[in-house]
């Protein structure tokens, strides 16, 4: 153990150590006690030793009373060392606690180990590679389907992608079904495609071919399975003898139609399956599940198999679980697949189906409201509405005084210029139509009110004589008016008349002393009288009366009653012909002098004015 | 039930398949000899107080063309050596048959069958020889698969000798 890497372990076991302090022990022993051997040569020294050993013999005895029990023990222990049997011994005691200890410190007895294991090993596979083999195959497997499955992974993923890109309705319906398992689309296109039934399953005594297990699938009827276990057997040997295969190779599918035999080979067992139909590889990896899982629990029973299968029923669980089946939708034989651009187009058309379906719908529910807008217009009856290959047409009644259909249009977004319309008119009888009515025939002044009360038209308010009475004839052939009532309405020309009459009336004309002029500022006075004169023509003819208006002049008290009977009648008429030159018509104006009066007092604070021209109206 | 693994062995047309009809009925057809070089049978014996379901593995007769492929007599239980009676060539065919099972897959019982023991005419074994093997362990029994004799006693003596 030590002896080839001496110089890397500098430190002495436990044994080793034990063996130095021996050597030393018998070396002392030697000098002390000189081995008998070495006198033996020489007789003269046998002597003198002999002599000497009398001589000493007493001393000899001290010594071995002394040292006795102790050289017993080191004779004992030099045959121990010197026996390789019971060093082996020695150290077979010690050599676990001593591997587990020097392990413990550092990696030096595994690198030393190392090489020697190499080698053994390889001695051992070169003997007998089945050994190894055997013991192997158990964890194998899933080492190696653990490697496997991370390759195939990447290539289902790249197959993946590749059928990302076709496109079908099929495979629009798997796409939504790899979404809702979510198992990746290859597998589900690949799950689809395999119809299979695993039909039967055997287990098949490797060395003899004698049949240990067999399961069905319920619907199946199996014909002599040890039969059928046997010549298995037999066309597996045959190929192996017939064909140059390697050690350890052997058959692993036969096929005839839609049958296929799998076969697992395990160094004990084989399993077999029958299928129908294309299975896909976890039927493979199920098999071999099964047949690492058998070898694992009767390993021992099928070594030791002498024709009594009964004790591998327990294994019928793991053949049952291959009995595997896809009972999927067989895929068609033409599979319906759509050239891409057919495709494009298609799903271009369906959208625009979807689009146009949708617009016309949207219009419909548009044209649907708009005409239940109009049915609720008032003036406006719709006698029949239709749609027609985009255009909209509306038959019925309209008030001309209703509201433009085309206007409300807009509102519920139709086009007008898609409607046809054809209304016919008619006169709506309800009241804001009759009264709309009537305001276009009577235009009444903003001061008159109408009202319906059933058929009578109520006026109030005021309004000129005239309107009044053109009102009380025009709304006769008003549709929907029978009578009015024009009792709460006042004649205003007649009240204007006395306003005027009034005004004119307060007006006063100053003059100087002794002249028949006015006095200078007394012509805004003029024009307010000859405004007030005209306005009192115009209303007595509206009224249909006569107005005269008497200008009376006046003269103060100083100056003869002559002088100032002549001077009051020119004041007037100097007042009289201003008015006429000024364009007062239809007026009567008359002017009168008069003698001097008592001055007239303003009713305020006017002082006293004697010289004046004051009107009188009077109405015939 | 116990199940065995039983070769029929021998020299071409000595009456391996005779006797399998005779023991048993077949499902799989004489085509199989000439394809793969074996037929499979089953018949099950009860021997010992015991079921024993016997695999018969009825393997080609071996002639100049086709020799026997001794991996099918892997995991066999036993074996019947057939030997046609009128034919002495067979019986060396056996002798060189049964080293060669002996070589190749151990010491296995079997038992010799003296097969066409009808034809007492055209016999040509001497029994001189028949005891000489007999001394070295051989067990003989006379068939006929053509009357039926020893065909059962055959199979029976062979599965007594496997258990």
């Amino acid at each position: 153990m030590a002896g080839r890497e001496a110089d890397d372990i500098p430190e002495y076991s436990d044994a080793e150590a034990q063996a130095t302090h021996l050597n030393e022990m018998a070396e002392l022993h030697r000098l002390l006690l000189p081995p008998a051997g070495e006198a033996g040569d020489d007789l003269d020294a046998l002597r003198q030793l002999l002599a000497e050993v009398e001589r000493n013999n007493e001393l000899t005895q001290v010594r071995r009373l002394l040292v006795g029990p102790e050289q017993d023990g080191l004779t004992a222990l030099r045959t121990r060392l010197e026996d390789p049997r019971h060093r082996a011994e020695d150290i077979a005691e010690v050599l676990a606690e001593a591997v587990v200890l020097r392990s413990a410190q550092d990696k030096k007895l595994t690198k030393a180990l190392a090489p020697a294991i190499a080698e053994a090993l390889t001695i051992s596979i070169k003997k007998d590679p089945k050994a190894l083999i055997d013991i192997l195959f158990p964890i194998i497997g899933s080492m190696i389907r653990k490697a496997i499955a991370t390759v195939l992974g990447s290539m289902v993923q790249s197959l993946n992608q590749t059928l990302e890109h076709s496109f079908s309705i099929q495979g629009l319906k798997w796409r939504l079904e790899a979404r809702a398992t979510g198992k990746p689309f290859a597998e589900v296109v690949l799950l689809h495609t395999l119809v299979y039934q695993v039909e039967q399953v055997f287990l098949i005594h490797k060395n003899t071919g004698l049949m240990l297990e067999h399961v069905t699938a319920a619907n199946i009827e199996a014909r002599d399975p040890d039969l059928i276990s046997g010549m298995l057997t037999a066309i597996q040997d045959f190929v192996h003898d017939s064909f140059a295969v390697g050690q350890g190779e052997s058959l692993e599918t036969l096929r005839v139609g839609e049958v296929n035999v799998w076969i697992e080979a395990g160094p004990l067992a084989v399993v077999a399956m029958v299928i129908r139909g294309t299975a896909p590889a976890e039927a493979r990896l199920a098999m071999i599940d099964a047949i690492e899982a058998i070898h694992l629990e009767a390993g021992e029973a099928l070594e030791a198999f002498q024709g009594d299968a009964t004790v591998f029923a327990g294994v019928r669980p793991h053949l049952e679980s291959c009995l595997m089946s896809q009972y999927g939708a067989r895929q068609k034989e033409a599979g319906f697949k759509l050239h891409p651009a057919l495709a494009g187009t298609l799903a271009v058309v369906g959208v625009a189906l979807v689009v146009w379906l949708w617009w016309g719908w949207r219009d419909a529910r548009r044209w649907e409201a708009y005409v239940e807008r109009l049915h609720r217009e008032p003036g406006i009856v719709v006698t029949f509405s239709s749609q027609q290959g985009g255009r909209f047409i509306l038959r019925g009644l309209r008030d001309p005084l209703a509201v433009d259909p085309q206007s409300l249009a807009a509102g519920f977004k139709v086009d007008p210029n898609r409607i046809e319309t054809r209304w016919e008119p008619y006169q709506a009888m309800a009241s804001q139509f009759v009264l709309a009515r009537a305001s276009r025939v009577l235009h009444p002044p903003p001061t008159v009110t109408m009202s319906l009360e059933g058929t009578v038209l109520h006026l109030s308010g005021t309004a000129s004589a005239a309107w009044i009475r053109d009102a009380g004839r025009l709304a006769q052939g008003v549709a929907g008016i029978e009578s009015l009532d024009g009792s709460q309405l006042k004649d205003s020309d007649q009240a204007e008349m006395t306003e005027e009459t009034a005004r004119l009336e307060k007006q006063v004309i100053q003059f100087a002393v002794g002249s028949a002029a006015p006095l200078p500022g007394q012509e805004a006075v003029l024009q307010e009288v000859a405004r007030h004169c005209q306005r009192l023509g115009e209303l007595a003819r509206r009224l249909e009366r006569q107005v005269a208006v008497t200008i009376s002049g006046f003269t103060d008290e100083t100056g003869t009653e002559t002088t100032n009977s002549r001077l009051s009648q020119k004041r007037a008429e100097t007042v009289r012909l201003w008015l006429l030159q000024n364009g007062v018509s239809g007026v009567m104006l008359q002017a009168q002098g008069s003698a001097p009066q008592t001055p007239v007092r303003s009713p305020e604070t006017e002082p006293v004015v004697a010289r004046r021209v004051s009107f009188q109206v009077n109405l015939r | 039930m116990i199940q065995k693994k039983i070769c029929m062995l021998g020299a071409f047309a000595v009456g391996k398949t005779s006797l399998v009809v005779q023991f048993v009925k077949s499902i799989f057809s004489e085509k199989y000899h000439t394809t793969v070089g074996v037929k499979i049978d089953k018949k099950t014996l009860r021997v010992a107080e015991q079921d024993v379901m016997c695999i018969l593995w009825d393997l080609h007769g071996e002639d100049e063309f086709q020799k026997v492929q001794m991996s099918y007599l892997r995991g066999a239980a036993g074996y019947l050596l057939v030997i046609d009676g009128t034919r002495r060539e067979s019986l060396e065919t056996a002798i060189r048959l049964q080293k060669n099972v002996e070589t190749t897959v151990g010491r296995i019982p079997f038992v010799a069958v003296l097969n066409k023991s009808d034809l007492h005419d055209l016999w040509e074994l001497d029994d001189s020889q028949l005891k000489a093997l007999e001394a070295q362990g051989w067990n003989f029994i006379r068939t006929s698969a053509k009357t039926g004799m020893g065909v059962e006693e055959s199979f029976r003596m062979l599965a007594e000798k496997m258990l």
